[in-house]
C-alpha cells in the first residue's frame, strides 16, 4: 500500500466533513467579524448525511444537512417584498396512474424541535450499537470534551446510527435488525484523573460492519500515528490481552491505538494521546453497551451494489434520488427533497422526478410485488427500452429506468395484460428546464433530433450561458443528449463562420455571416437557419467540429 | 389559462405539455434561501454578496414563475451563474479564507476550508457543487454549461492543487 500525498479517497472525505461542518458556520460568516455561531445540527428530511468528523487528533460530532435534504426554514429572512406569495405549491415529482394520485404532504422543518416528516424506524430489541468507557467501574474523574451535551442521549446517538438490515413488520413497515455507525469516532474525553490529555485525549468507537480486526486498525491508526507518507504497509499489531478477548494495539510514542472484537462482528477501539498500556487496557475493559434507541429518527438505508452502507434519511433509497418512506404509517415514495410523497397502493404508479436539469431524467414505476408491471422507455434514436433496474422494498416492486446520455422521450406503464396502465411524454422543455421563450427552428442533424430556442440572457437560471456575460440575446440548442447556447454579444460577423459555444456532445451550433451561402460537414450539406427575430442572424446546426465546417461565401 | 407557449408539434421534443403550475415562490425561498446562500458564499466567500445573489435568483424566479418547470434546479444554477458572474466582474477576487473563527479549534477542517477558499472560483465551484451539492460531474456540467470534460480536467486540477496543499 503506497499514499502519496493523500488518497483520492481521503481527500474525498475530507472534503465532504470539512464542507458538512463548514457550510453551516457561513450562515452568519464574514459581514460580522467576530460573531461565533454554534453548529447547526439540523435534522435533514431527505438524504441527510450525518457526518462524524474527526479533526486533526481530536473529535468533534457535527451533523449538517446536505443539499437535496434542504428543510424549511422557519427562521430564514422572509423574502423580499418583491416576492409574492402564490397560492400553489409546486412539486419536483409527478406521477400518473390510474387511482389516487394525490401525494402525502412532508411538513420539512429545519428546527431540531419538530419532528422528521418521515416516519420513524423501529430498532429490534437487543440490537447492538456503541460501545462506551464505564466511567463508573474506572471510579476516576472523566470529562467529556463534548462538554453541556449529554453525549450518549437517545435522541441524539439516533442520528449516528445507520440501519443496514431489517426485518418486514406485519403492518409492512421495516424494523432494523443491524445497525452501523454513522462516523468513524463518536466521542473522546479530554481528560482522566489528573492526567492532561492535551488535545487528542481518549476516543472511542465502535464498528459494526468491519470483518478484520487489524485491518480496521490500520485502517483507523496509520494516518494519525504515523501518516501515510511514513508508513506505507501495514506494520504488524502488538497482540493486547483484554480479559479474555485479544486486542491488537498500535503505539507510536505517546500516540495509540487499540482495538478488540467486544462481541462477533463488533469491533471497538480506543485511541489515547499520553495513555500507558496499562491504563488503554483498563479503559477497554470497562467499555459497557450504550442503550440503542427504541427507533432511529434517520438514517435508514441499504446497501449499495458494493456492500457499502451510506447514511441516509428514514426511507429506503431504491436509487440514487427514488425513495421508498413511510408518512403516517403509509408507503409512499418520492424523488429527493419533494413537497409530496405519493402513497404507494393497490394501483401501480408511474413516476417521474420531473425537471431536475442537469439531472437525466428517472422514471420509475411502483407496483406490488409480483404485479407483472412493465416500464418502457422509448428512447430517441434507439427505441423502446424496457432493461430497467427492478428492486424489490418491502413489499413493492419498483422499475426504476436511470439513463446515462440517453434521455428518455416516453414512458409507458405496461400491466401484466399488456394494458397501458400510465405513460408520460417528455418536451423540450424537461430537458431545459423551463419553456423557451421561442423556437427559432428545429430539424435534425445527421440522425439526431434538435431544437433551437430564443433565452432571455438576463435569466439567470436559464439554461447553461457560458458566454452570456453581457450578451444580449441567446440561441440554445437543445437535443435529447445535449444542449448548449450560443450568446451574441457583439455584431454578426461580417463573413464566414461566427462565433460558437464550446462544443457540447454531438453538435455545434454556430452562427455564420450573411455572406455564407452554403455550409457542410464533409459530404453533409448543412442548412441555414435565419432568425427574423434578431436582425436576421443566421447559424447553423454542424455535426462536425468547428473547424471541420466548409462554407461557400458570396 | 394557457401559460405555457404551444410549440410546433410533430417531434417528440415539441410535443405540448398541457397544464399550468404556478410555484410557491415564498415556500421555495423558505426552504432553500438558507442551502442556496451557503453555496453562494462558498463560491464568492462574501456572505453579503451571497445574500443578494440569491435574492436576484428568487426575483428571476418569480417573473418566470409561470414558465420555469424545476423551481429548484433553476435556482441552483441561478446562484451558480450570478457567484461566477459577480468575481468574473470584480477586479480581485478574494483568494484569502473567509474568516471562520469557530474553527479554530478544527486545524484539520480550518487548513481545508482555506485552502478551498484559495481555488480560483471555478475551481471553488466545481469543487462546492461535487462535495457540498454531491452532484456528478455530468450534472455540474449541465448546470455550469461546461463540457463535462471541462469540468472534469477543473475538478482534478482543483483535487491535485489541494492534495498538494494539504498534505500531511
Amino acid at each position: 500500500m503506497s499514499h502519496s500525498i493523500l488518497d483520492r479517497d481521503e481527500l474525498d472525505d475530507r472534503l465532504r466533513t470539512m464542507f458538512d461542518v463548514v457550510m453551516p458556520l457561513l450562515d452568519d460568516a464574514g459581514s460580522r467579524p467576530g460573531v461565533r455561531v454554534g453548529p447547526d445540527r439540523r435534522r435533514g428530511v431527505v438524504a441527510a448525511a450525518a457526518a462524524v468528523a474527526v479533526v486533526g487528533a481530536g473529535v468533534v460530532a457535527t451533523l449538517a444537512l446536505r443539499p437535496g435534504s434542504e428543510s424549511v426554514s422557519h427562521d430564514a429572512a422572509a423574502p423580499s417584498s418583491a416576492l409574492p406569495v402564490q397560492a400553489s405549491a409546486t412539486t419536483s415529482t409527478t406521477s400518473v396512474s390510474g387511482g389516487d394520485a394525490d401525494t402525502i404532504p412532508l411538513a420539512y422543518s429545519d428546527d431540531d424541535s419538530l419532528p422528521s416528516p418521515w416516519d420513524a424506524i423501529r430498532v429490534a430489541p437487543g440490537t447492538i450499537g456503541w460501545y462506551d468507557i464505564n466511567v463508573d467501574a474506572l471510579a476516576r474523574e472523566i470529562q467529556s470534551v463534548l462538554g453541556q451535551r449529554d453525549a450518549w442521549s437517545p435522541d441524539y446517538i439516533s442520528r449516528f446510527y445507520r440501519c443496514v438490515a431489517w426485518a418486514e413488520s406485519d403492518d409492512g413497515a421495516p424494523t432494523c435488525t443491524k445497525l452501523a455507525t454513522g462516523g468513524r469516532e463518536f466521542v473522546s474525553y479530554g481528560g482522566l484523573g489528573d492526567i492532561e490529555l492535551g488535545g487528542g485525549g481518549v476516543g472511542i468507537g465502535t464498528n459494526l460492519v468491519a470483518s478484520d480486526p487489524k485491518e480496521l486498525l490500520w485502517s483507523l491508526g496509520a494516518g494519525s500515528l504515523w501518516g501515510y507518507d511514513t508508513v506505507t504497509e501495514p506494520p504488524e499489531p502488538t497482540e493486547v490481552a483484554i480479559g479474555q478477548r485479544t486486542g491488537y494495539q498500535y503505539r507510536n510514542g505517546d500516540a495509540a491505538y487499540l482495538l478488540w472484537e467486544q462481541e462477533p462482528g463488533v469491533f471497538v477501539w480506543l485511541k489515547g494521546q499520553g495513555l500507558d498500556d496499562t491504563t488503554l487496557v483498563a479503559l477497554a475493559e470497562s467499555v459497557v453497551p450504550v442503550p440503542v434507541p427504541g427507533q432511529l429518527p434517520l438514517q435508514l438505508s441499504l446497501e449499495d451494489e458494493a456492500g457499502s452502507p451510506e447514511p441516509r434519511d428514514d426511507f429506503v433509497e431504491i436509487t440514487e434520488r427514488l425513495v421508498l418512506g413511510w408518512v403516517d404509517g403509509r408507503p409512499c415514495v418520492t424523488f429527493g427533497a419533494s413537497d409530496g410523497c405519493t402513497p404507494v397502493g393497490d394501483e401501480p404508479l408511474l413516476i417521474v422526478d420531473e425537471f431536475p436539469v442537469g439531472d437525466p431524467l428517472v422514471v420509475a414505476a411502483i407496483g406490488p410485488r409480483e404485479s407483472g408491471l412493465t416500464l418502457e422507455v422509448d428512447v430517441f434514436d434507439v427505441g423502446t427500452r424496457s432493461d430497467v433496474q427492478f428492486v424489490d422494498a418491502f413489499g413493492w416492486s419498483a422499475a426504476v429506468y436511470r439513463p446515462g446520455a440517453d434521455r428518455p422521450l416516453a414512458a409507458r406503464l405496461i400491466g401484466e395484460g399488456g394494458e397501458v396502465l400510465a405513460s408520460r411524454e417528455f418536451t423540450v422543455a424537461d430537458f431545459i428546464g423551463a419553456w423557451p421563450g421561442g423556437v427559432v427552428a428545429e430539424g435534425r442533424t445527421d440522425g439526431r433530433a434538435w431544437v433551437v430556442v430564443r433565452q432571455d440572457p438576463d435569466d439567470p437560471g436559464g439554461a447553461p450561458m457560458p458566454y452570456g456575460d453581457g450578451s444580449e440575446y441567446c440561441w440554445l440548442l437543445t437535443a435529447p443528449t445535449q444542449h448548449a447556447a450560443l450568446c451574441l454579444s457583439g455584431p454578426a460577423p461580417t463573413t464566414g463562420l461566427g462565433t460558437h459555444p464550446e462544443r457540447h456532445d454531438d453538435l455545434d451550433l454556430i452562427e455564420v455571416a450573411a455572406d455564407v451561402e452554403s455550409a457542410a460537414c464533409g459530404d453533409i450539406e448543412l442548412p441555414i437557419y435565419t432568425d427574423e427575430q434578431h436582425e436576421n442572424r443566421r447559424f447553423i446546426v454542424s455535426p462536425c467540429d468547428y473547424g471541420d465546417v466548409t462554407v461557400l461565401t458570396g | 389559462m394557457e401559460a405555457h407557449r404551444t410549440i410546433v408539434a410533430g417531434d417528440p421534443l415539441l410535443a405540448v405539455r398541457p397544464g399550468v403550475v404556478v410555484i410557491d415562490v415564498e415556500a421555495l425561498y423558505r426552504a432553500h434561501a438558507r442551502r442556496l446562500i451557503r453555496l453562494a458564499t462558498a463560491i464568492t466567500l462574501d456572505r453579503d454578496r451571497a445574500e443578494e445573489i440569491v435574492q436576484d435568483a428568487f426575483a428571476g424566479l418569480h417573473r418566470r414563475r409561470e414558465s420555469v418547470i424545476n423551481a429548484e434546479a433553476y435556482l441552483q444554477r441561478s446562484v451558480v451563474n450570478l457567484s461566477v458572474k459577480v468575481l468574473r466582474r470584480r477586479a480581485t477576487a478574494k483568494r484569502h479564507a473567509l474568516a471562520l473563527p469557530q474553527l479554530s479549534s478544527f486545524p484539520e477542517i480550518d487548513t481545508t476550508w482555506a485552502a478551498v477558499c484559495r481555488l480560483p472560483v471555478r475551481q471553488r465551484a466545481v469543487v462546492a457543487l461535487r462535495y457540498w451539492e454531491d452532484l456528478a460531474e455530468v450534472d455540474i456540467a449541465e448546470i455550469l454549461g461546461w463540457p463535462p470534460g471541462t469540468v472534469k480536467s477543473t475538478l482534478h486540477r482543483a483535487l491535485e492543487r489541494l492534495r498538494k496543499e494539504l498534505a500531511p
